[in-house]
C-alpha cells in the first residue's frame, strides 16, 4: 500500500505543475493579444502592413502633416507592450524556475 | 445595473434604440461580446490561426462615412490568492471564473481563484478631433480602480506614463494610457501567486488566508 504521505505529496506536486503551465499559458495570452491588439489598431488607423512602415493615418489627416502623430501613436503603444513585455518575461522566468525547483513524482514519492 | 452603465457608455444612442439597423446591431453585438468576455466563460480573441474570429475589434467600412464609431476591446485574465487586502467576497453573484485549491502538504492549503480585467474603448474613427469613451471594469477582488490608478484626465499623470495624444488616434491613447496602469495590479497578483506557491514548495510559514473560508473544490479549467 502507497503511504497516505506520499499520495498528499504526489497531489500537492502535481497540482502546483499544472496551476504554474496554467499560470504561463494565461501571462502569453494577455501578451499575445495585446500585440493583436496594436496590430488591430494599426491596420484601422494606419491601414498598415505587418511591419507597419505606413506614415499617415488613413484616411490622412490635415491636423498632422508633419506625420508627428503618428510616431505619437506608435510610440504609446511601444510603451505599454515593452512594459507588458518586461513584467510578463521576468514572471515566465520564476515559472520556470519553481518548475524546475519542484521535485518530480520520481524524486519526491517512495514507492513500496 | 453595471452592465446597463457600461454598455450605455459604449454603444451609440440610436445602437440602443429598436428597429432595423445593420450598424448599430453590429456595434452592439461588440459590446455584448465585450460584457459577456468580463461576465461569462472565457473565450479566446483569436482562432488558431490568428485572426480576429471572436472579433474583439470591429472594424469600419472604409468607403462609408456613416461608421463614425469603433469599439475596442482588451481583457486580463489571472489568478489570484486571498490576502489581508481583499476580504470581499468571491466571486461576485452572476460571474463565471474558475477557482482552485492546492492541497497543503505541510501547510494550510491555497485557495486560488480567477479575476479579470476588462477595458472597452468606443471612438471616432475619421473625427481629427475624437470623441471616446472608455469603461474599466475589474472583479472586486482584483482591487480598486479609484485609489492609486492613474487618472485619465490628469495631465501630470499621462506624462508620468509616457503617454501622448494623438490627433485621431487620442481615444486609442487614451486606452493605450488605461491597459497599460493595470499591468501593475496584473504583475502583482501573479507574482503573489507565485510567491504563496514557493512558501508551500519550500514548507515555509503558513501563507495568509482571510478568516471566511472558501469553498474548496478539485481544481478544475
Amino acid at each position: 500500500m502507497v503511504d497516505t504521505v506520499d499520495l498528499r505529496r504526489s497531489e500537492f506536486y502535481f497540482t502546483v505543475i499544472e496551476i504554474l503551465r496554467i499560470s504561463a499559458d494565461w501571462i502569453r495570452e494577455s501578451m499575445d493579444s495585446l500585440h493583436q491588439t496594436v496590430n488591430d489598431m494599426e491596420r484601422l488607423y494606419l491601414c498598415s502592413i505587418a511591419n507597419g512602415q505606413s506614415a499617415t493615418f488613413c484616411p490622412p489627416t490635415s491636423q498632422d502633416p508633419s506625420g508627428a502623430a503618428i510616431r505619437v501613436f506608435r510610440k504609446n503603444w511601444q510603451s505599454v507592450i515593452s512594459q507588458q513585455q518586461r513584467v510578463g518575461d521576468a514572471l515566465l522566468s520564476r515559472i520556470d524556475k519553481q518548475l524546475e525547483d519542484t521535485p518530480s513524482l520520481r524524486d519526491g514519492v517512495r514507492l513500496p | 445595473m453595471l452592465f446597463s452603465i457600461a454598455a450605455a457608455q459604449l454603444c451609440q444612442d440610436a445602437d440602443l434604440a429598436t428597429g432595423y439597423n445593420p450598424k448599430a446591431r453590429a456595434r452592439r453585438n461588440q459590446v455584448t461580446l465585450f460584457l459577456t468576455q468580463f461576465r461569462d466563460k472565457w473565450e479566446p480573441s483569436r482562432n488558431l490561426w490568428g485572426t480576429s474570429e471572436r472579433g474583439w475589434t470591429s472594424s469600419p467600412q472604409l468607403n462609408s462615412s456613416s461608421w463614425k464609431d469603433l469599439v475596442f476591446q482588451y481583457h486580463m485574465r489571472v489568478f489570484t490568492t486571498p490576502h489581508p487586502g481583499n476580504r470581499l467576497a468571491w466571486p461576485a453573484p452572476g460571474l463565471k471564473r474558475e477557482s482552485g485549491t492546492i492541497p497543503g502538504e505541510k501547510n494550510t492549503p491555497l485557495d486560488i481563484y480567477e479575476i479579470r480585467y476588462s477595458v472597452g474603448l468606443k471612438t471616432t474613427w475619421a473625427l481629427d478631433f475624437p470623441v471616446f469613451s472608455i469603461v474599466t471594469m475589474a472583479d472586486a477582488a482584483a482591487g480598486s480602480l479609484k485609489s492609486g490608478l492613474p487618472n485619465l484626465q490628469d495631465r501630470h499623470d499621462w506624462e508620468e506614463a509616457g503617454m501622448r495624444p494623438s490627433v485621431r488616434a487620442t481615444g486609442v491613447a487614451a486606452f493605450a494610457f488605461r491597459i497599460q496602469s493595470l499591468l501593475p495590479q496584473w504583475e502583482a497578483h501573479w507574482s503573489r501567486l507565485l510567491d504563496d506557491i514557493g512558501r508551500l514548495a519550500t514548507g515555509s510559514a503558513n501563507v495568509s488566508n482571510p478568516s471566511k473560508p472558501f469553498r474548496r473544490q478539485p481544481f478544475s479549467c
